[in-house]
């Protein structure tokens, strides 16, 4: 929830704008911590620095004081100077009395912006003839504080120097409002009670309230500016003040004594009668401070004159309230006031100290003598669940029991009560019944309980493992094992187990290769790239040593290099016996080494193996001199760099051989003439084998076709035996 | 590189590299070609670098794995002694990898380590074909059916079962699986341009920290 800085209503994450006033809500908008000032984010309620709650409307931008809203009394002197604009947090809908609070006695302190006009501060809250219903309204604290203001012509506040707001109605005219004529005359009286006051002031010991005296009570009585007075005596005094909403202190103010009818208290006791202790401007040495002089108490000379004639009126000890009246709570001329003697139950007062519960004190129906329905009680209804929960009760099915009445104690002759003992050792029956309320306690399920915990662990019976599973799980790995094996192994000792076992299909990729190397010329160059981990060397070192038999068949220049730091290694283990052959050596920087190579042969960073790369080997300087290009490869990868970095760079026809499982992916080159042929696997060596008219019919080639035959059938049965097992398990549990 | 400044210098380096280096496929000049063999080589030799830093890598691995006693302590020294042997073979003879010992070492021990390795997976296919190529829709079952013709049509055997299954495991592979396979190889090609060209403008910068 996002708060806002302005009024605090609680919005919801991600809003742009407050959903009650519109103030906007940004990221740009900080939350000041008051325990420590750290900036917290708008949304917090609590700071993050040191846990305090944050006040949603204070902002870290605000460069003035916000006003007070809250229930406290201002708390600025009267000299203190007061901010010309109006604060960020004010809100319009600020109620009269909230105005009073705010504004100080003396204080040039600038209303809120609110529509309304200004209130009457000049003079204090008269009150009010409510009726009957008001009277209910007004609390007892401010008839109080009514009772003790003195009655003196000077008790009117100072309104606030106003500097309005351009566009906004002027607060020092107020609309007239229906003022009662009492409250006329109360403000009349007022200001000639003050003005006496001021004449007769006696000097005292303690330091008297002046005007430029801080005072916190909004109901302080200082002079008012005679321009003001109309003012004061007009401003309607539109609500009363609520009592939740007045400060402590106010309340805590002590009510001075109601001063005789007609005699006028003295304005300074007056003041003092209603003021806190006045807050000092300097604080002194403790020495001084402990010479100060306590505040005289209140007096009941000290209550004006207008509250001793009109309005509330404080009732003598004894004195009853006319007609009309409201009456004024004096705590101290009413003695207090004894409560009736109610009627204490018996059983409360059987709870008094020294007291004992006994039966016969609770009456006839607790002594067992008589039955609730006798003694006149409705027994209670209880709940259907509560019920299977009486201890004793029988259930049914159940044998029941006989319920006794409690012999001894607070529950004499109570029958059906929880049994102490049952609690600590409770009966198999009571612990049965407690495990499950639904299910139904009988004997037979009790004998078989009983049983079962008295028969050992060791007489256990182990779960049998489901037979399926246990296949499954150990047997099926085994199985496809040995099937795997002996399809390898059964050709060498049974050769020609396999029909048409030397019959490759034909291979239109392979074939083209072959014609490649055909067209080739004794001395011409071809380039062998042996770009394969050992780990396929097993599958690709057959058809490459195929190709490079019909290269050296053909006195052809072979030049070995290898984009794999193990491709010469691999290369080397060739029968190179009288074969033109130069191996160049590993090319590092993969399609980058590629790509120098198409430079010059020279240029390229191969480093040769078992000796210097020759300068002109065969002499061949750039791929261009070179007829063809053979690269034996197992990844996509390297086909690919071949393709984009020399085959288009340079014209030399490049082919392929490589591993069956890539086939697929660099058959595309092959079909978009990138690549001149292709041989993939053992197969395609056939296959190559075939279409350059030299078939191979050595024992070990046919052993291996064969082998790889059975391979292949034996894991296309497991896909199938797969299925068949999946569907006939899923058709048996559709059935079932 | 930390630093608004060090960025910018990287990309800015970054940028102008690779546009030299891509210009010279459009532009046919002899300067421009020199710059871009420079930079190539430079690119080369740190690869080459890398491989070297990738051996200290695993001498410090294995070697921090033994010092600490690890589980599995004793592989790691086992590596560090075949790796050091090897180093120290290759470095002892000028012949370098094609001298006989390592020449020896790679014939009969890395070659057939590697390929017992390799030859692995064909139990681990055969054993997971039993679960893999289950039919449950009738995608999967189209997918099955291409896979045996494919799988047979590569073997004597399956011509023995149907005559025909090499045309059409030719068939496949040369038209719908050639078809497919463009279109990923497309698809990558596209992307590896358009991530270059992120990179040539500045706006990826995966080198800059």
């Amino acid at each position: 929830m996002i708060y806002c800085p302005n009024c605090g209503t609680a919005n919801k994450d991600g809003s742009g704008f407050c959903n009650q006033c519109g103030h906007k809500l940004g990221s740009g908008s900080k939350t000041v911590c008051p325990s420590c000032g750290a900036p917290n984010p708008i949304e917090n309620v609590f700071c993050d620095s040191c846990g305090a709650k944050l006040a949603p409307l204070v902002t870290k931008g605000a460069e003035e004081k916000p006003g007070v809203k809250g229930l406290s009394l201002p708390t600025k002197p009267l000299d203190e100077e007061v901010p010309e604009e109006t604060p960020e947090g004010a809100s319009e809908d600020v109620p009269d009395w909230l105005h009073r609070l705010r504004y100080v006695t003396g204080a040039d302190q600038e209303p809120l912006a609110t529509e309304k006009p200004a209130p009457e501060l000049d003079a204090p809250m008269p009150p009010q003839d409510l009726g009957g219903e008001g009277e209910a309204e007004i609390p007892d604290w401010l008839r109080q504080l009514r009772a003790a203001a003195p009655p003196t012509e000077e008790a009117q506040v100072e309104p606030p120097a106003q500097e309005q707001p351009e566009g906004e109605p002027s607060k020092e005219e107020p609309a007239e409002a229906e003022v009662p004529e009492w409250m006329r005359q109360i403000g009349a009286e007022v200001q000639q009670a003050v003005a006496a006051a001021e004449a007769a002031e006696v000097k005292s010991d303690s330091e008297p309230v002046t005007e430029e005296t801080p005072s916190i009570s909004p109901l302080a009585e200082t002079p008012a500016e005679p321009e003001e007075k109309a003012i004061a005596e007009e401003a309607p005094l539109q609500e009363p003040l609520p009592q939740e909403v007045l400060p402590v202190a106010v309340a805590a103010v002590a009510l001075p004594e109601e001063p005789p009818p007609g005699e006028t208290p003295a304005p300074a006791e007056a003041r003092e009668a209603i003021l806190p202790p006045a807050v000092p401007e300097e604080v002194g040495p403790p020495e001084e401070q402990e010479e100060a002089p306590p505040v005289p108490p209140a007096s009941e000379e000290a209550l004006a004159a207008w509250l001793q004639e009109e309005g509330p009126v404080i009732l003598e000890a004894g004195e009853e309230a006319a007609e009309g009246e409201t009456i004024v709570f004096a705590p101290e001329e009413y003695p207090a006031v004894a409560l009736p003697q109610a009627e204490i139950p018996a059983w409360l007062e059987s709870l008094a100290p020294g007291g004992g519960m006994r039966p016969d004190a609770l009456g006839p129906a607790f002594a067992g003598k008589l039955t609730p329905e006798e003694a006149g009680l409705e027994r209670a209804q209880i709940p259907a669940w509560l019920e299977l929960l009486r201890p004793g009760r029988a259930k049914e099915g159940e044998i029941p029991v006989e319920e006794t009445a409690e012999e001894s104690g607070i529950l004499e002759g109570v029958r059906g009560a929880l049994r102490l003992v049952e609690a600590i050792d409770p009966s198999p029956e009571t612990q049965a019944r407690a495990v499950s309320e639904s299910a139904a306690v009988t004997p037979e399920r009790a004998e078989l309980l009983t049983r079962l915990l008295g028969e050992s662990t060791s007489s256990l019976v182990k779960p049998k493992p489901i037979p399926t599973q246990a296949v499954r799980e150990r047997g099926l790995p085994w199985l496809t094992a040995l099937l795997l094996v002996a399809a390898v192994v059964l050709p060498f000792f049974l050769p020609g187990l396999v029909p048409g076992g030397n019959t490759v299909p034909a291979s239109t990729p392979a074939e083209a290769l072959a014609s490649s190397v055909q067209s080739l010329q004794p001395g011409d160059t071809v380039l062998v790239s042996f770009d394969y981990d050992p780990g396929v060397s097993t599958e690709l070192d057959w058809p490459a040593r195929i190709v490079l038999d019909d290269l050296k068949q053909k006195g052809v220049n072979i030049l070995l290099m290898g984009t794999t730091p193990t491709g010469p290694g691999l290369a080397a283990r060739f029968d190179w016996t009288g074969a033109q052959m130069v191996n160049l050596g590993y090319l590092p920087g993969q399609e980058m080494g590629l790509q120098q190579l198409t430079a010059g042969i020279t240029g390229a960073a191969l480093a040769g193996f078992g000796g210097a790369v020759p300068d002109a080997p065969f002499g061949v300087r750039s791929l261009s001199d070179v007829k063809l290009i053979l690269t034996v490869a197992s990844s996509q990868e390297t086909i690919r760099w071949w393709v984009e970095q020399v085959g288009t760079q340079v014209q030399t026809p490049i082919a392929a051989i490589v591993s069956a499982a890539i086939e697929p992916a660099v058959r595309p080159y092959y079909a978009s003439d990138q690549l001149a042929g292709l041989v993939s696997g053992w197969v395609g060596g056939q296959a190559y084998q075939r279409g350059s008219g030299s078939s191979s019919t050595e024992n070990k080639d046919v052993i291996a076709l064969e082998a790889q035959s059975l391979a292949h059938l034996v894991i296309a049965g497991l896909i199938v035996l797969g299925n068949i097992a999946y569907w006939g398990k899923r058709l048996i549990g559709r059935q079932s | 590189m930390k630093g608004k400044f060090g960025r910018s210098l990287v990309t800015a380096i970054t940028i102008s590299t690779g546009i030299l280096v891509l210009v010279n496929f459009f532009v046919r000049n002899d300067f421009l070609r020199q710059v871009q063999k420079t930079l190539l080589d430079w690119a080369i030799i740190l690869a080459a670098v890398a491989l070297i830093l990738g051996i200290f890598n695993i001498l410090a691995s294995h070697a921090r794995k033994i010092q600490n006693k690890k589980s599995g302590w004793p592989y790691s020294l086992f590596l560090l002694a075949a790796m050091g042997t090897v180093i120290v073979l290759g470095l002892a003879d000028p012949r370098g990898p094609a001298s006989p010992s390592v020449s020896w070492i790679f014939e009969y021990v890395q070659v057939p380590l590697q390929a017992t390795i390799f030859a692995l997976l064909a139990f681990f296919v055969a054993s997971a074909a039993y679960r893999a190529f289950r039919v449950r829709s009738v995608d999967s079952f189209i997918m099955l059916i291409v896979g045996l013709i494919v799988l047979l049509g590569q073997v004597p055997i399956g011509q023995a079962i149907w005559g025909r299954i090499a045309d059409a495991k030719d068939w496949i592979l040369s038209y719908p699986s050639t078809g497919g396979a463009r279109g990923i190889i497309l698809g990558a090609a596209l992307g590896a341009v358009l991530v270059g060209l992120r990179v040539l403008l500045g706006i990826d910068r995966p080198h800059v920290e």
